[in-house]
């Protein structure tokens, strides 16, 4: 392990004015605390997350609710999601339980929701069709006890069309309903 | 010789072309429904062509519709799709509102999809956004200089507190409140 | 695979060394503990068929604390295959025999009796006392906690601290100390 640890921190040495990418949380800040009261902190926090939000310097992610099961989706992301949901093919739609919404450096995690109107997730249904036929086949030994059943479940498709954190944070919640 | 069709397919979720990225394109491109005049199991597919047809064609106006009429054969949807799919299915019996259903089915899904059994249920490019996770990930930093073993990495520090401890405190406070508290001095 | 990748694919799946100390714990509540990390369940990552145990180093078993009498009560059988081999041999035996012998034993009964518990075990490493060689504890990186808090006893307590220590009450005048 020392080993490995001494080799990435070389090349965490030639990287340090790099980008950083994926060693970037081996690189360690060592300046000096600054010593802010807990207010000023979270306001500067705040600014940051804001001043990230506008720039969009990284992909966005969610975690969605949909159909009693949780998503993590980004751009362009494919979804199957199965049993019977009435949106047809061609509708565009709106995810609105958002329960985590995140880019490379920070996340906004909702209690259990992010506020309505923080975050936009829209998404297309492409495909609706039946899935591939299951045996569900039971059998006893000894017994004269079989059954075979089939069974085949509505499966939806849907495409990620964008995750966009639409308005700032702190803002007071617009009534989007 | 192979044994390929034997086993069903198993495969991950894909959208040909890229699909509902810009724009959603309907992937039924033609329907075929060969039927005979006369059959009686084809009395429902009949019913169809006679009522729902034209609207069908109407409101689809990206699909074919192709009839095909044949003497004492039984009734029969072919599909097919732009990714080249191409799906057979058969109609013998099937009542007029069972088959408004399956063309349905026919028209909304984008291909042979009940052919292959999906292994995993999303597809992404981006498995990861904020890093992968690593053995470093959310340790405390102080373990990196740490000499272990030490007794403030190793001991239990989620015991509830125990009397001894409670006591103490108890007598921190009164000492700040009175000043002169006996000890066991 | 980019260069990069490949950093990535090493800095997640490295092994990490533990260490963990048997002082005053019980060794069928700790082996629970250990066993965890020992085939890597701790992780996020973790999946039966990937190898991402880590190492866990014990040390102080000879230290270790039984419940009850079970020093006195619990037995360990041996078979040796011969007609009339079967031996038992009591806990307090066994570990003035060797003193790492309970916990490994804990921990490999902890887990499942599959092909990979033998390859699982390979990456145990327990010592009695505290001296561990430098080239096993240079790897260490990090310590699992204990599930006991080690007592401490009165006499081993400074004498300035006892007479600091909070009084509850006074004895009566007529009270008898034995």
């Amino acid at each position: 392990m020392s080993v490995i640890r001494a080799g990435l921190q070389k090349i965490t040495n030639v990287l340090r004015n790099g980008p950083g990418g994926i060693l970037s949380r081996f690189i360690t800040n060592v300046a000096p605390v600054e010593r802010k009261s807990e207010a000023e902190t979270t306001k500067d926090v705040i600014a940051t997350c804001n001043k990230l939000i506008e720039e969009k310097p990284s992909r966005n992610f969610a975690i969605v609710h949909l159909l009693g099961k949780q998503w993590r989706v980004t751009d362009g992301d494919l979804l199957v999601v199965e049993g019977y949901w009435p949106p047809n093919i061609g509708d565009e739609i709106k995810l609105e339980k958002v329960l985590v919404a995140a880019t490379k450096d920070f996340s906004l995690i909702g209690r259990p929701l992010v506020q309505p109107g923080l975050v936009n997730v829209t998404a297309t249904v492409i495909s609706k069709g039946l899935s591939h036929t299951r045996t569900h086949f039971k059998k006893k030994r000894r017994k004269q006890f079989m059954r075979i059943n089939f069974q085949r479940a509505e499966q939806t498709m849907l495409r990620i069309n964008s995750v966009e954190i639409a308005s700032k944070i702190n803002e007071p919640a617009k009534n989007v309903f | 010789m192979s044994n390929k069709h034997l086993f069903l397919n198993s495969g991950f979720v894909r959208a040909p072309l890229q699909n509902g990225v810009g724009r959603y394109v309907c992937q039924l491109q033609r329907i075929v429904l060969k039927f005979c005049k006369t059959h009686g199991s084809c009395r429902g597919l009949r019913d169809f062509i006679e009522q729902d047809l034209v609207d069908f064609a109407k409101q689809n106006p990206g699909v074919v519709v192709y009839l095909k009429p044949r003497r004492h054969r039984g009734p029969v949807a072919v599909a097919e799709y732009l990714n080249g799919d191409r799906v057979w299915m058969n109609l013998a019996n099937k009542t007029h509102s069972e088959i408004t259903k399956w063309i349905e089915v026919l028209r909304t899904q984008q291909g042979d999809i009940a052919s292959t059994r999906l292994r995993k249920y999303q597809y992404t490019d981006h498995p990861s956004i904020q890093g992968p996770w690593t053995p470093f990930t959310f340790k405390n930093p102080e373990l990196n200089t740490a000499v272990l073993p030490d007794q403030k990495f190793g001991a239990n520090d989620r015991l509830p507190m125990s009397a001894t401890e409670q006591l103490r405190l108890m007598f921190e406070k009164q000492k700040l409140e009175e000043g002169d508290v006996k000890t066991a001095e | 695979m980019s260069a990069f990748k490949r950093v990535q694919q090493w800095a997640t799946f490295a092994r990490t060394w533990h260490v963990f100390d048997c002082k005053w714990q019980d060794p069928y509540d700790s082996a629970q503990v250990i066993k965890k990390y020992l085939m890597g369940l701790h992780k996020p990552i973790y999946h039966p068929t990937n190898d991402c145990g880590d190492v866990v180093v014990c040390i102080n078993s000879r230290d270790i604390a039984l419940r009850g009498d079970e020093w006195r009560k619990r037995a360990y059988f041996h078979h040796t295959g011969y007609p009339g081999g079967a031996s038992w041999t009591l806990a307090w035996e066994l570990h003035n025999k060797d003193p790492t012998m309970i916990i490994r034993k804990a921990i490999y009964r902890s887990m499942k009796g599959n092909l990979q518990r033998r390859h699982t075990m390979e990456r145990l490493f327990i010592f009695p006392g505290e001296d561990v060689p430098q080239d096993i504890m240079q790897n260490v990186t990090n310590q699992i906690r204990q599930l006991r808090l080690v007592p401490t006893r009165l006499d081993h307590i400074p004498e300035e601290e006892v007479q600091k220590y909070p009084k509850v009450m006074d004895y009566p005048q007529d009270y008898v100390l034995k």
